[in-house]
């Protein structure tokens, strides 16, 4: 089996409360299509061959790779043989296949390797989703996270990608100028800052929302993966989930069921984690980053890093 | 049983060894008093029903949220409601939960809320401030809660536990230690009413129970700290088993270890590390105590081969880990046998008492074992081994409740 994917980088504009237009880089899935943030999830089938085709309208190189997967970055040097890129650029103009086999089901991220100091915070990232083998999108009994025996089934699926925004830094990088020091004021769940989180998917630069909209019994999957620069503390009021895999390696494999509850989760920069729980009684839950500097925008409580679990 | 639990939500100062004195806002006990850090330690039962009243007297709202605890339910004086995000007219979120008002606002509120939950589960857990967390948090609005389970006997060994009988969580002694850190820019705009900019937020104190070492290291209740009671120093006698609660009270990740030795954890935020039969405990050095989170420890010091008839309970110890700096004092007794004490260098003051062994915990952030850049100080405290026999069977933790 083969899945092919196109990404275009691109420049964009995204919105933030309080804010005027904030410039950002990522990736679009279609030539006419407007620069994400995330970029497009994509979802393949475990030990699919995945292609990968970048197109670069930005005018500098960029690149994309894919932590956690099997999957072998290509350092990129330049003339001078002095390191530029973790993994072969796409030069401006150009366009370049990335290929891998995703060998194990879960989420990862993929994102730029070049200059990521700067792509990364300006955008150029995103999810794909691995399908354990025996999963069926049409089929409800087949949805699980990792597979038979991983106790992963789940009703309800949500993918969170966190990360911080410092927007003069995007300004400036924008304008090619020299960057400014690195103080983010500005705290997002899949390119958006609370409220914004909390509106439902839509066309545009930020398509994806972060309410969880549930009904009261349903096992909900919150896949939550740091595509920041921060750690960053995921917290629940009046639910405690269960850690079912970190880094998209399952905690209840051959018999032994290492998951555990956890009602504030440490996650990482890069990392991912897999969360699982039965929607309680009707009502709303927040969730939100117990870094509390993290639930504001810039100065303003509430905002940022928060978004709401809907029970109906 | 019923808990019937009534905290004020007011100001007050701490005091930094360093000569500071912090303007915070917290909760307190009884009406009147000043504010205390952390909140006064709540201590109920699995099963029992907690009703918690706070009566505000703040300049503005505020709440609490009770994270791992479910089925929380409010009460402004016309019946408990399940307690949930407030907005206002606008739709904007405006509270994490049910709130108090601040005191004689026009159409508002009532400064008094009750809060009620069962304590379904035992383990460690945090109250904090669901109003402003970003500020209040920040200014002293935060306090654990230890719930123990439902089959807790403290006279017998097998039911002194953590977790119930049969969860590897027995313990003979045990602590609490809440961290944080303070700005203390961010805490005088507060008390001046300027205003509050989370973005500058720039620690210059860390703290353990709201006290910065060597403070952390006196006694609970200490006089000149009238309003940080609790004290960090954690004392065992060898082959005690230590029950060590660690609490994120701030709003950042901070690393702890002991000196040399390793702490065993049992439970992630009141959650226990058990599936079943299948024991999912495990050793750590070092513990990264998350913001808001809570990490349990059951600890056994035993020396490098110490019994009674080897008295000898570790190598010399080297003299940076006594905390022997610019300060001129240290813990060590001046002699590694346990129970004895020998000289100490010319010019230090040891405070040992009976040739305890002290060995420092501390964060390895290392610029937070100072107090505003002088070190020692900031988050550290220490483990004292008391020869067996000398400490006394106390070694449980009170609260309110």
């Amino acid at each position: 089996m083969a899945t092919n994917f196109s990404l275009w980088a691109k420049t964009g504009n995204i919105s933030l409360p309080g804010t005027g237009p904030v410039p950002f880089w990522g990736f679009a899935g279609s030539a006419a299509g407007p620069a994400q943030l995330p970029g497009p999830h994509m979802e393949v089938p475990q030990n699919d061959n995945v292609q990968v085709i970048l197109t670069n309208d930005l005018g500098f190189p960029v690149s994309v790779m894919f932590p956690g997967q099997e999957f072998t970055p290509q350092p990129a040097r330049d003339s001078g043989g002095l390191f530029v890129s973790y993994n072969s650029e796409t030069a401006p103009g150009g366009a370049f296949s990335y290929n891998l086999t995703p060998g194990r089901p879960g989420i990862f991220l993929y994102e730029s390797g070049t200059s990521p100091e700067k792509q990364v915070q300006m955008g150029l990232y995103g999810v794909m989703v691995v399908r354990p083998a025996g999963f069926d999108p049409g089929n409800p009994a087949t949805w699980t996270a990792y597979g038979p025996g991983t106790g992963t089934e789940y009703d309800v699926e949500k993918i969170l990608v966190t990360g911080e925004i410092d927007t003069n830094l995007h300004q400036e990088l924008a304008a090619g100028s020299p960057a400014a020091e690195f103080n983010p004021g500005h705290f997002i769940i899949n390119g958006r800052s609370y409220p914004d989180t909390t509106d439902p998917d839509s066309g545009g630069g930020q398509p994806y929302g972060s309410r969880v909209s549930v009904t009261s019994g349903q096992r909900v999957l919150l896949r939550i993966i740091n595509a920041g620069f921060i750690n960053h503390n995921i917290r629940f009021l009046g639910i405690t989930p269960r850690v079912m895999a970190g880094d998209s390696w399952p905690l209840l494999s051959a018999g032994l069921d290492k998951s555990y509850e956890k009602n504030t989760i440490t996650i990482g920069s890069g990392q991912s984690y897999d969360l699982l729980f039965t929607a309680p009684a009707a009502g709303q839950y927040m969730l939100y980053d117990r870094n509390l500097n993290c639930s504001v925008n810039d100065n303003t409580f509430p905002g940022g890093m928060m978004t709401v679990i809907e029970v109906v | 049983m019923i808990r019937n639990i009534n905290l004020w939500v007011t100001d007050g100062y701490i005091s930094i060894p360093d000569g500071n004195s912090i303007y915070i806002w917290g909760y307190t006990d009884a009406a009147g008093k000043r504010a205390q850090v952390p909140g006064p330690r709540i201590v109920v039962n699995q099963g029992d029903v907690v009703n918690i009243s706070i009566t505000n007297t703040l300049p503005e709202a505020t709440s609490v949220v009770f994270p791992g605890q479910s089925g929380v339910t409010a009460d402004t004086g016309s019946g408990p409601q399940p307690a949930g995000p407030k907005y206002d007219g606008g739709g904007n979120l405006v509270s994490l939960t049910d709130f108090a008002d601040y005191p004689g606002n026009p159409g508002g509120n009532p400064p008094t809320i009750t809060y009620t939950f069962t304590a379904h589960r035992p383990g460690t857990f945090i109250y904090e401030s669901g109003t402003n967390p970003h500020k209040q948090v920040q200014m002293g609005l935060y306090g654990a809660i230890i719930v123990r389970p439902s089959d807790y006997d403290p006279a017998v060994p097998a039911k002194k536990t953590a977790y119930g009988e049969n969860t590897h969580t027995e313990f003979d002694r045990e602590y609490l230690v809440v961290v944080s850190e303070i700005d203390p820019v961010l805490h005088q705009a507060v008390e001046q009413g300027k205003d509050y900019k989370i973005r500058d937020f720039l620690p210059r104190y860390w703290t353990m129970n709201g006290r910065s070492a060597p403070d952390t290291m006196n006694s609970d209740n200490a006089g000149y700290m009238p309003n940080q009671p609790y004290g960090a120093m954690i004392m065992a006698e060898p082959d005690e088993k230590v029950l060590i609660r660690y609490a994120g009270g701030g709003i950042e990740n901070h690393p702890l270890h002991p000196h040399g030795n390793h702490t065993r954890i049992v439970a992630l935020d009141g959650s226990l590390l058990k599936n079943g039969t299948e024991d999912l405990s495990y050793k750590k050095f070092t513990v990264l105590v998350g913001a808001g989170q809570t990490y349990d420890q059951v600890f056994t010091w035993s020396g490098l081969g110490y019994n009674p008839s080897n008295p000898i309970p570790t190598v010399m110890p080297n003299l940076r880990n006594l905390g022997v700096g610019d300060a001129g004092w240290t813990m060590w007794s001046g002699s590694p046998y346990l129970g004895e004490k020998g000289d100490v260098p010319v010019g230090v003051t040891s405070f040992n008492q009976v040739g305890e062994y002290h060995f420092m915990v501390h964060s390895h952030e290392e610029m937070q074992i100072t107090n505003w850049g002088e070190f020692p100080g900031g988050m550290m405290t220490m483990i004292a081994i008391f020869p067996t026999g000398t400490l006394g069977d106390a070694g449980t933790i009170e609260g309110l409740g």
